[in-house]
């Protein structure tokens, strides 16, 4: 084939792929400017800064966003785990496929890697949770560990049925 | 983040000349892409691959100002779905940061690397093994690249930490 023509297919073709984004791309942008405005909420919490109406909106209108998709495209993690937890976790590890083929444990440290290269380095003491700690059931629980390994079970069993049932 | 390519242009001669066509493993954003463009000339040709759509959208506007370049959103572990996309080129360029970079090498080659084609293989070993000492693993890498002709193994620790740059034919 000419290899003029096969430019123009390729730029065709790629431009066509991009006009419809997987939902994971979509996740991942929305999930940007969540996580911005819940930082800058959170550094003036700290400085005593409360009642900010047009952030805390804004926020609200993301979480609504974020919620429509994760609930078509994982409706039982997010019933276990919050709609908001789930999309981070499938940011964390890459897509909704990536989350079902890995081990509960790893799913257990998703957001704790740098204390976990840091325990096979070094020997320190192992992390126990990442970024599944902010669950309810786990922060509110006596014993974290225990509750984040139940929770990160639970969370690997529905993630392989809902990627596999599609 | 400056390119690999320059960092290896610095150090030796590189098998590239006007005319080649090369398959880019890896384009990224297209600041590698562009210099291969510029040597490659006018009738030359660059497919410039990568597997994420972040990335692409870039990638497709750098390529519809270089005449010579084209992109591909390909996985290039499944180097059978591009198959009718690229034709056969005197250079691979890759530079992945995927566990199995090696046999994606491998396959790549075997279907579209001319009998003496040449390759710069670009080994990111955190990928591979994040824990394990980056000459080790080189030194596996060695072993398993038998069948083709290594000339330079180039260390870019200096800009670029723990990785290694092969270049060779086959």
């Amino acid at each position: 084939m000419d290899l003029q023509k096969l430019r123009k297919l390729n730029i065709k073709e790629t431009k066509a792929k991009l006009s419809k984004p997987s939902p994971e791309l979509i996740l991942n942008k929305l999930l940007q400017a969540y996580n911005e405005i819940e930082k800058s909420l959170e550094k003036l919490e700290k400085k005593g800064i409360k009642g900010l109406k047009d952030l805390e909106k804004s926020k609200k209108e993301y979480e609504k966003k974020i919620k429509k998709i994760v609930k078509e495209l994982a409706p039982k993690t997010a019933k276990v785990a919050s709609a908001i937890l789930t999309a981070k976790m499938i940011q964390l590890a890459g897509s909704l496929e990536k989350l079902a083929q890995m081990p509960s444990s790893k799913i257990q440290l998703l957001g704790a890697e740098k204390a976990f290269f840091k325990h096979l380095k070094l020997g320190t003491k192992a992390p126990k949770h990442g970024i599944i700690f902010f669950h309810a059931s786990v922060r509110k629980a006596e014993n974290k560990g225990k509750a984040a390994r139940q929770l990160a079970n639970e969370i690997a069993k529905k993630a392989k049925i809902d990627f596999y049932s599609k | 983040m400056t390119s690999k390519l320059k960092a290896i242009m610095d150090i030796t001669l590189v098998p590239i000349e006007k005319g080649d066509k090369v398959l880019y493993l890896g384009a990224s954003h297209g600041i590698t892409a562009e210099l291969i463009s510029k040597l490659v000339g006018k009738k030359g040709f660059v497919f410039c691959l990568d597997i994420s759509a972040e990335v692409m959208e870039t990638l497709v506007k750098f390529c519809e100002k270089h005449e010579n370049t084209c992109p591909l959103l390909f996985d290039a572990a499944k180097p059978e779905e591009y198959k009718k996309r690229v034709t056969k080129v005197d250079l691979i360029y890759q530079d992945l940061a995927q566990k199995n970079q090696l046999e994606i090498f491998k396959r790549n080659a075997k279907i579209f690397l001319k009998k003496d084609g040449s390759f710069i293989l670009i080994i990111k070993t955190q990928s591979i093994d994040s824990i394990k000492d980056p000459s080790e693993i080189l030194r596996d890498i060695l072993k398993e690249l038998k069948d083709f002709k290594i000339e330079e193994v180039i260390n870019l620790n200096k800009t670029h930490a723990k990785h290694y740059a092969l270049v060779g034919h086959q």
